[in-house]
């Protein structure tokens, strides 16, 4: 055993925080700008900011990683021709392109207006097309990567709303709260069920049958991740079908039952993105990829 | 706590994750005893690679790692056994790599690939020399 096999899905965990972070937040106040407050658009701000300020670093720090891996020990991040081997790799590319969505989310920030607006949008693109560049989505080319940029833009959406929610709950004045979190359910029905699809339309056409989700270790991780999922889902459909209902009357304790719902969710999203980040970083497909 | 639940399943899995091989076949088999020494090492894998790293070790016969030597690469590691480059740097699903004389003995062959789809896959194969 080597300590990148720990290294490298920690950074991986790290990265799809930072990516849904960025973009999602962008997505949330791109889709609600017109019923947030101006402190809680200041707040999708921040966390956009501070989220490309980490997948930056992170993006940088896998490729590192991708040399020590290709080396196996420490020095090796170091090591110049493993680093270009690291670099040249079609992961390495994956995260330059990573890097490079990042950086120009942050351009974009200082910027105002339509150029904000496009800065922000050719950023999120290049950093959900990043993901599609190396690794398990290669096997069906274009098929396989077109799924995952969908599913990875109806997680961003879904992801990407659960801070900026958690946050305004912790707020005195969350009068727009059920008006976000009503509008919110309605739009996540065509988003989570887009991502749904592409998601399982992905994952068959990597195994390319069924039975291996019980039979092999990827499958059984696989399968540990749509349990989680399903999880995740039920409790959106609470939220969605009775905590929301009683927002709208703005009762205190109905914020707080939605508040602790929210935080559940986060901590829930976090296991699913570890085990993502092991389905991509340290598991092989059955087929040897 | 839920933080603490969460740092012991990223220290665990990936340990547990990191078994399965991306190898085809390969010879001399994984723990395969040999009564003559193999003059190479074949590797199939089941998608092309460029082989970056191959390290061969003769295992001496109090072999234990600590839990930080094995992370770290530090403890005792036998005596290791000189090979060549020729056969590194090469993408394909057939590799071969050549061997000095081997004495009789146990060997582990450690690998380091990347693979064409961007990812590192690694592995190790033991064999035993027993010659009549």
């Amino acid at each position: 055993m080597d300590i990148w096999i720990i290294f490298t899905p920690i950074l991986k965990v790290l990265l799809y925080i930072a990516t849904f972070g960025s973009v999602g937040s962008f997505l949330f106040s791109l889709q609600f700008g017109k019923q947030l407050t101006a402190e809680q658009q200041t707040y999708c701000n921040y966390l956009t900011h501070k989220s490309n300020l980490i997948g930056a670093v992170t993006a940088l720090l896998m490729i590192l990683c991708g040399a020590g891996n290709l080396g196996g020990d420490l020095t090796s991040v170091i090591d110049l021709s493993l680093l270009q081997l690291a670099i040249e790799s079609k992961s390495g590319v994956g995260y330059s392109t990573a890097f490079t969505g990042f950086a120009v989310m942050l351009i974009a920030h200082s910027l105002s207006g339509n150029a904000k607006r496009f800065g922000l949008m050719i950023g999120s693109v290049a950093i959900l097309f990043s993901a599609t560049m190396s690794g398990h989505s290669q096997l069906g080319g274009v098929l396989t990567q077109s799924l995952l940029m969908v599913h990875l833009f109806g997680i961003a959406f879904w992801l990407g709303a659960l801070l900026p929610f958690r946050w305004i709950c912790m707020q005195p004045d969350t009068n727009n709260l059920g008006a976000l979190a009503h509008r919110f359910g309605v739009l996540a029905m065509g988003y989570v069920s887009l991502l749904l699809s592409a998601g399982l339309g992905y994952a068959y056409l990597l195994l390319g049958d069924v039975s291996l989700i019980f039979t092999t270790r990827y499958g059984n991780v696989l399968l540990i991740k749509i349990v989680l999922a399903g999880a995740l889902l039920s409790l959106a459909a609470l939220n969605k079908f009775k905590l929301v209902p009683s927002l709208e009357i703005t009762s205190p304790q109905a914020v707080r039952r939605f508040q602790s719902s929210v935080k559940f969710e986060i901590a829930l999203v976090i296991v699913i993105l570890i085990t993502s980040s092991l389905l991509t970083t340290s598991m092989t497909l059955p087929m040897g990829m | 706590m839920f933080k603490n639940l969460l740092f012991a399943i990223l220290l665990v899995l990936p340990i547990a994750a990191n078994a399965h091989s991306p190898l085809a076949s390969s010879s001399p088999q994984n723990g395969e005893t040999l009564d003559v020494p193999p003059t190479v090492v074949f590797m199939e894998f089941k998608l092309p690679a460029k082989l970056i790293k191959v390290d061969l070790t003769k295992q001496s016969d109090k072999q234990e790692k600590s839990l930080l030597g094995g992370l770290f690469g530090g403890g005792d590691d036998g005596e290791t056994v000189p090979l060549g480059t020729s056969f590194l740097m090469t993408t394909d699903k057939r590799q071969v790599i050549p061997l000095p004389y081997l004495k009789d003995g146990s060997y582990s062959l450690t690998w380091r690939a990347l693979g064409e789809d961007g990812h590192v896959v690694k592995g190790h194969l033991t064999f035993y020399i027993k010659g009549s």
